[in-house]
């Protein structure tokens, strides 16, 4: 109970998210986490003391101090930093036999209630007593005077919002005074001392462009103002980082589970037994034919109920490994059946038997030719990853949320979109330049021997001067390779499609 | 109108009819009357969103979700004058040990709560040691809850009283947390004759006793 702000509500998460990174979790941090588990056991101690003192005695004469808490203003951050507006929420309970008409709370330093708006509670138990009062801020202290006196026994609290502590880092005390209904005059318990940390170089960087002209002109504009602010940018990206590292680890984490299963499951569904293929075309049309969304919620609110307990990132890695795997499944099971069927009477007649024949002819082509899909298949999975949010998996979206839903600005999101973007639009890139590779190799126009250092231009563009050789096969190596876009180009001959007069029976089935 | 409509008996979707229905909604049709306006309610809306949407302005003019009125609320769009007071509460399992505040206040704690509302700064600074989980509504952190996903979850008492009677019967509400807020209606700043009109009809229907008949019916009490 009561002690500073929330660094270590924060930490949990950050060592939760840590864990399902499974690795991802920088070595840089070790060092700083080591002195945050410090700081965590210190306040958990200090916690304990807090509440052990804070109960209030139920025959108390005198007003007691229950708690002081200050609310993290840290942006992107945690701590509660000094000299940046903040809210103090102090609480206390009036003391059996007397009747308060003013509270006064003192700050050392620099700190300054100047400004602050103060919101005043009181409580009998849990119903509401209406008492209004005002609040006089001068400098480090603020005296708030009831226009009623505050009963015996009431709980009070006084939320100050926009006021500063001091500039300096430190740990500080809020002490104060009160005076009663009587005409008396007594000190205030000293409540937990609450940190403070001295300014960032983020909290900094903001402040200044707070004072830019063009950062104001740019935010009175409304959409830009919601969607883009420069401010609330910067913090974001800060902040969103370890929902980042969360969204990659998850998605790293899954994608070799997911290709593995996906390819048993390939191998299931091209069976010639009926029954191994059944339970593939089971678990594949099943996974497919239900909305992600859905699976997570199965998983996340039906495991914990017939007894499975995991981790909520181990989870995640889990749904999204099993999801990925049905389509992957598809994606293999595709490019195996566009090995044409040559290749396999190739092989029998080298004496393979029906493993060799698939591990050493037709899985390396395959592999070459789902690279791309399967490459799509990866963004796809990645930006799904923004769908565990919803089961509070601290990722991406999460992080972004609850940005939002504190400053009530949209560009936290927007920031989320670019950390989405930096990873999918390189692969992206690389999706097409692969497919262009594979493509070419395809036609006959992979790395070969030069005759001539001059000839090396006209790589790309020699279509025309292999076309003759193999106008022959064209129509069906280009049924064969069931890719209409590069349907002209795939059907100049590629140097492994080698035999065109059986080829088509193995390939047409594509389901 | 904006609401996430899933704060039973305040606002919620009636699962017969599929409309809006609660405290709130009829609130709403009350004050619609003072006004000669109509209450029409869009379909149900993330929390976290209706600040943001009716500052925008253009889709809804008023925001009715359990609004806790705070000074860092009020920086954003305006409150109406409060028609309700509240409390927040803790719900944890029936057969729950962990059921205080300073066992749950540990790192092995998960805390459910609502993205953006008092109850989740409340686990922030009173619990922090305690992982906190931000869901979209409370009937999630319940469900959570109830699937021992989470240990405990903070929202506003009467709707976790409500639920907890009602639907998560194997939940109890652990901890009444005294924190006195007031429920607002949430209005834009550019439209501050809607918050006084609004302000009009709510002093009315409390000195006729429409408000009390109100809650009288869905608290049972005259809170």
């Amino acid at each position: 109970m009561e002690q500073t702000g929330r660094p270590t509500s924060r930490m949990g998460r950050a060592a939760l998210a840590g864990k399902g990174a499974a690795g991802m979790t920088a070595a840089s941090d070790a060092a700083s986490r080591a002195g945050r588990a410090a700081l965590a056991a210190l306040l958990a101690l200090a916690c304990v003391l807090a509440v052990s003192l804070a109960v209030p005695p139920t025959s108390a004469l005198a007003m007691s101090t229950n708690k002081a808490t200050a609310r993290p203003n840290e942006d992107g951050g945690n701590g509660v930093i000094g000299g940046e507006d903040t809210r103090l929420t102090w609480e206390g309970t009036v003391g059996g036999s007397e009747e308060v008409t003013s509270i006064t709370l003192t700050l050392p330093g620099d700190a300054s209630f100047d400004g602050s708006t103060t919101r005043i509670t009181v409580l009998d138990g849990l119903s509401r007593t209406s008492i209004s009062g005002e609040a006089t801020a001068a400098g480090a202290s603020i005296r708030v005077s009831f226009d009623d006196p505050i009963p015996a026994d009431s709980l009070v609290r006084l939320e100050i919002t926009n006021m500063r502590f001091p500039t300096a880092g430190g740990d500080y005390q809020v002490t104060g005074a009160y005076t009663t209904s009587a005409g008396g005059t007594a000190d205030l318990d000293a409540a937990p001392a609450i940190s403070i940390i001295a300014n960032t170089p983020l909290q900094a960087a903001v402040n200044w462009l707070d004072q830019q002209e063009w950062v104001a002109a740019w935010n009175s504009v409304p959409f830009l103002g919601m969607f883009l602010k420069p401010q609330l940018l910067l913090t974001s990206f800060a902040s969103l980082f370890p929902g980042w590292l969360v969204c990659l680890g998850i998605v790293l984490a899954c994608y070799p589970f997911a290709i593995v299963l996906g390819l048993s499951f390939a191998m299931l569904k091209v069976s010639r037994r009926k029954a191994l293929r059944a339970v593939a075309i089971c678990y594949i049309n099943i996974l497919r034919g239900t909305p992600l969304f859905l699976q997570i919620y199965i998983m996340f609110f039906g495991l914990p109920m017939v007894g499975i307990n995991i981790d909520n990132n181990v989870l995640g890695v889990i749904v999204m490994a099993v999801n990925s795997s049905a389509y992957l499944a598809e994606i293999f099971r595709a490019g195996i059946q566009s090995i044409p069927q040559g290749q396999y009477e190739a092989a029998a007649s080298l004496g393979m038997n029906g493993f060799q024949t698939m591990t050493s002819i037709i899985l390396p082509q395959t592999v070459r030719r789902v690279i791309p899909t399967v490459t799509s298949d990866f963004i796809t999975s990645y930006k799904d990853t923004s769908l565990l949010s919803s089961v509070g998996v601290m990722e991406l979206m999460m992080f972004s949320k609850n940005l939002t839903t504190t400053t009530g600005n949209i560009t936290p999101y927007m920031a989320a979109a670019i950390y989405y973007l930096i990873v999918t639009l390189p692969l992206i890139k690389i999706v097409g330049i692969i497919e262009s590779n594979i493509a070419r190799s395809e036609r006959g126009g992979g790395p070969r021997p030069r005759r001539r250092a001059g000839d090396a231009a006209s790589q790309g563009s020699s279509e025309p001067e292999r076309a003759p050789a193999s106008s022959a096969g064209i129509p069906r190596a280009e049924a064969a390779k069931g890719a209409p876009a590069t349907g002209v180009l795939a059907a100049l001959s590629a140097p492994f499609v080698t035999h065109p007069t059986v080829e088509l029976g193995g390939v047409a089935d594509g389901e | 109108m904006a609401s996430d409509l899933a704060n039973p008996p305040l606002d919620y979707t009636d699962t017969s009819t599929n409309q809006p229905a609660g405290f709130e909604v009829e609130l709403m049709q009350a004050i619609g009357e003072q006004l000669g306006l109509a209450s029409v309610y869009l379909s149900p809306v993330k929390f976290d969103t209706i600040i943001p949407t009716i500052k925008q302005g253009g889709t809804a003019d008023v925001g009715v979700s359990n609004f806790t009125i705070t000074d860092e609320r009020k920086q954003e769009i305006d409150f109406t004058e409060p028609y309700l007071d509240s409390n927040l509460g803790l719900v944890t399992l029936a057969v729950s040990e962990k059921t205080t505040q300073d066992v749950l206040n540990s790192a092995d704690a998960k805390v459910a709560a609502q993205a953006g509302t008092t109850g989740e700064s409340w686990v922030q600074e009173n619990l922090p040691n305690a992982t906190l989980v931000s869901l979209d509504d409370p009937v999630m952190a319940l469900t959570g809850v109830q699937s021992g996903l989470y240990d405990a979850a903070v929202a506003d008492l009467p709707v976790m009283q409500y639920l907890v009677n009602n639907s998560y019967t194997d939940c109890k509400v652990a901890i009444e947390i005294p924190t006195g807020e007031q429920y607002g209606i949430v209005v834009s700043k550019d439209n501050p004759a809607l918050t006084s009109a609004i302000n009009g009809a709510l002093a009315q229907l409390d000195e006729d006793g429409t408000l009390k008949g109100l809650k009288e019916k869905w608290f049972g009490a005259n809170l």
